[in-house]
């Protein structure tokens, strides 16, 4: 009835609520609202008043107990019906008393049951209009815009082209077989008639991405290293070969770090000898067959350690196992140390550099993969500054392609991107930080002969694509752009 | 069957009562009402007093306003039970023959003032309380029926208590009020006094009869008592006995014995009279509480709390009129 009653005075009144709730459509809501907040009270009223309103024989007892009469109302009403002289007289009588009591003389009850009923229904009615709406409003700006995905018929053949490359790439078979998978996959997943939206499709490719990160590391020679590794009686050595083979570089590097504190502790110092010993000796059991050399131009070994630096995965592991075999009594110094790994059995000759290099393609491939993905299929205008290869012109009419946000095409330069990379100096970094390095890296493993004559294209075609360079300018980014050039 | 003029009757007829009594009775408002009401209720009633307060002079009064004969009793230790009842006693006729006549006692009155009954006989006693029970003399084999209304109003001094005889609790229970007469005010001597200087006769004036007292008896039968009323009466009759389950904490504190139902019967039949007599038409608990005091007052004996803790029987009724609601 509060309800009811508070619409129509601020109707009446003109009151302007718009200060408190939003108006327009709500005012007919409200007035539903209102009288239905009527109707229920006045439903209320009635069941809560005639089940449990007083009986005529306890108004009649509150009536004598308060205008001190004496009993003389309840006995006119328990003998109403009587008929007699006596009972009359004192009908009468009793009125007559009544009559010429003040009505001041009653006090009111205050009947607390139906106040509380009224109360509450008020509340809930007159709540649910008076509360402003700007929850709901809030709610929903901050919830994100989350719009349907439509994929693009050039977007399809980007990745149809993407597929072939990598059947095409000189990635070993096991890492194509993945990538491809990986790739077929989300093709299938694009090509579902049910349509998907942005973040899902966005969560998609994340989930490839890191599929391939995580198949080439399975595939990649430091699987065998982490295999040797966990084998070895040494617990730290065993938690560096499990980090390997689960291919994650961070746990690698936590492994490594981790057993490199172990060993700094001083509590270790007492026994540190002892350990370094220990592991020395593990280090050197576990990595007896894996060795690091230099051959000549006719491919044999020259005895000269090669750079480990510029391996990928295993580096880490390498420079590990360099300081701590150099520390232990095994190796007397850092010379029988690299004595002893300058001597490898041929098989290992002949097959390391194989090793990297198939490394080395395998990662470059998906790689590529991954930040093709990314250009294809999550890059949006607003995410990233678009500037064309040639004139610098975010016109992508002029380029030749349509005005769609999820598709660029060849020699975009992107930047902005915030992906970073574990790098073996500076931990992780953004990868347009050491970009430069690593392109240079590769080329001084080419020019040394460390990576065969093909590859050339195919590194000038990578970085050309991250460049926005023409083919074959490789050596233009290096000179103008590289932060470092390895080691 | 009442009527409205038998109603109005009764009204008029208090107000004359009342008038006329005071004529020759100063003060002593709330002991006539009590006595007035106990007459047209049937009962009978102890009156405690020193003497000279007007206990005489009240009954003498009232007799004379009600038109009722009156006799006064003055009850002595050496006092028969035939003096009381009257005896056969044999005389001759005109003949000269023996023959025995019953010559009637003092009893034969309507209005009978038994002066300091405590200090008659056990037996002189019982003969005059059979009589107030049952409103007949039995004489040899001759039954004398009383004439209505009967009522008795007996004494006690409550100084002199040698050579007494206390009436027993079951003879106390027979009299329907115990009312206590207390000295008179200040003023209310004073005006004793200036009246008596001028006569000790009473002048009060007859203003009803036997019949009217009948009829109003029978009319204050008739007036309404709700149920929550007549609970309230009984519960306060319960609420005296320590022994039962409704018993009060006062009672269990304080009484040795509880009144008898004959208490509750005294309770609502003096309230109809009550009601009426105040002008009322129905009987309230106001009627009963005020009523409790001398119906209670000579049923309820008190115990050794009450008397080491200097407590009367009326402020022991006092705390149970408070504690039962």
């Amino acid at each position: 009835m509060l309800a009811g009653g508070a619409f129509i005075a601020i109707k009446v009144t003109g009151f302007d609520t718009s200060k408190y709730f939003s108006a327009g459509e709500t005012d007919l809501t409200a007035l539903v609202i209102a009288g239905a907040g009527v109707l229920v009270a006045a439903a209320l009223f009635c069941l809560i008043f005639f089940p449990f309103r007083p009986s005529d024989k306890k108004v009649a007892k509150r009536l004598d107990e308060e205008l001190g009469l004496n009993e003389k109302v309840q006995t006119m009403v328990a003998y109403r019906d009587q008929t007699s002289a006596i009972h009359e007289i004192q009908r009468e009588d009793t009125i007559s008393i009544l009559s010429a009591k003040p009505t001041k003389a009653l006090k009111f009850k205050t009947p607390i049951l139906l106040i509380c009923a009224f109360a509450l229904t008020a509340a809930v009615f007159t709540t649910s209009q008076v509360l402003p709406k700007k929850e709901i409003e809030i709610s929903h700006q901050q919830k994100p815009e989350d719009p349907p995905y439509v994929v693009s018929t050039w977007q399809q053949e980007a990745l149809v082209e993407l597929i072939k490359y990598v059947k095409e790439s000189e990635a070993t078979n096991d890492a194509k077989k993945y990538l491809v998978h990986n790739l077929e996959s989300l093709l299938n997943y694009i090509s579902n008639e049910d349509g998907h939206t942005q973040t899902e499709m966005f969560q998609q490719i994340d989930i490839i991405c890191a599929m391939n990160d995580a198949d080439m590391n399975k595939v990649n020679i430091s699987d065998d290293i982490g295999d040797a590794l966990f084998h070895s009686a040494s617990t730290g050595v065993r938690q560096i070969g499990q980090a390997l083979k689960q291919g994650k570089p961070e746990i690698v590097e936590k492994a490594i770090l981790d057993l490199r504190e172990d060993l700094n502790r001083e509590t270790w110092k007492a026994y540190g000898q002892e350990v370094h010993e220990e592991l020395g000796l593990a280090m050197k059991e576990a990595l007896g067959n894996i060795h690091v050399y230099e051959t000549d131009e006719e491919g044999n070994p020259t005895g000269v350690e090669i750079d480990l630096m510029t391996l990928p995965m295993p580096k880490q592991l390498w420079r590990m196992s360099i300081s701590i075999l150099s520390e232990t009594e095994a190796c007397k110094s850092q010379a029988e140390f690299y004595e002893a790994l300058k001597s490898p059995c041929e098989q290992c000759a002949a097959k390391l550099p194989d090793l990297i290099v198939e490394e080395a393609m395998n990662v470059l491939v998906k790689d590529y993969v991954n930040k093709r993905l990314i250009e294809i299929f999550k890059v949006t205008p607003e995410d990233h500054k678009i500037v064309t290869s040639t004139s610098n012109n975010t016109n992508w009419e002029d380029n030749g392609q349509d005005n769609n946000p999820g598709g660029y095409g060849k020699g975009d330069f992107v930047v902005g991107s915030d992906d970073t990379i574990l790098d073996a100096d500076e931990g992780y970094v953004p990868y347009a930080e050491v970009i430069g390095k690593y392109l240079a890296e590769l080329i001084e493993m080419y020019e040394d002969g460390v990576l065969p004559e093909e590859y050339k294209d195919i590194i000038d075609y990578y970085y050309g694509l991250l460049y926005g360079t023409e083919k074959g300018d490789t050596e233009e980014i290096v000179q103008g752009d590289g932060e470092g050039t390895g080691e | 069957m009442e009527n409205a003029e038998q109603v109005k009757m009764f009204s008029e007829s208090i107000a004359k009562i009342k008038e006329q009594i005071h004529k020759d009775v100063v003060g002593q408002e709330d002991i006539i009402d009590s006595i007035i009401v106990a007459i047209i209720s049937g009962g009978n009633v102890l009156l405690e007093g020193v003497p000279g307060v007007g206990k005489t002079r009240t009954v003498r009064s009232l007799s004379k306003v009600l038109s009722l004969p009156f006799s006064r009793i003055q009850f002595t230790p050496d006092l028969m039970p035939s003096d009381v009842t009257g005896t056969n006693v044999i005389e001759k006729d005109e003949n000269g023959n023996m023959k025995t006549k019953f010559e009637k006692g003092p009893i034969f009155a309507n209005l009978v003032l038994a002066d300091e009954i405590n200090r008659a006989t056990p037996k002189t006693q019982s003969a005059m309380l059979e009589v107030m029970q049952e409103h007949k003399v039995t004489v040899g084999h001759e039954t004398y029926k009383l004439e209505e209304p009967f009522f008795v109003l007996a004494t006690e001094n409550p100084i002199e208590q040698d050579g007494t005889y206390p009436l027993p609790e079951a003879q106390m229970d027979r009299f329907m009020f115990k009312l206590l007469m207390t000295f008179p005010k200040l003023e209310e001597l004073s005006e004793i006094v200036n009246m008596t200087q001028i006569t000790m006769d009473e002048t009060a004036e007859s203003v009803v009869d036997g019949e009217t007292i009948l009829a109003m008896r029978e009319l204050a039968k008739s007036v309404p008592c709700i149920p929550e009323v007549m609970e309230y009466a009984m519960k306060l009759v319960a609420a005296t006995h320590p022994e039962i389950p409704e018993a009060s904490d006062t009672a269990k504190k304080y009484i040795k014995y509880g009144a008898s139902p004959r208490a509750g019967q005294a309770l609502i039949t003096a309230a109809k009279v009550r009601a009426l007599v105040y002008g009322n038409y129905n009987v309230s608990k106001a009627d009963i509480q005020a009523l409790a005091y001398p119906v209670f007052r000579h049923r309820v004996k008190i115990g050794f709390n009450a008397i080491s803790e200097h407590l009367t029987v009326d402020d022991v009724i006092g705390l149970l009129l408070k504690e039962v609601k």
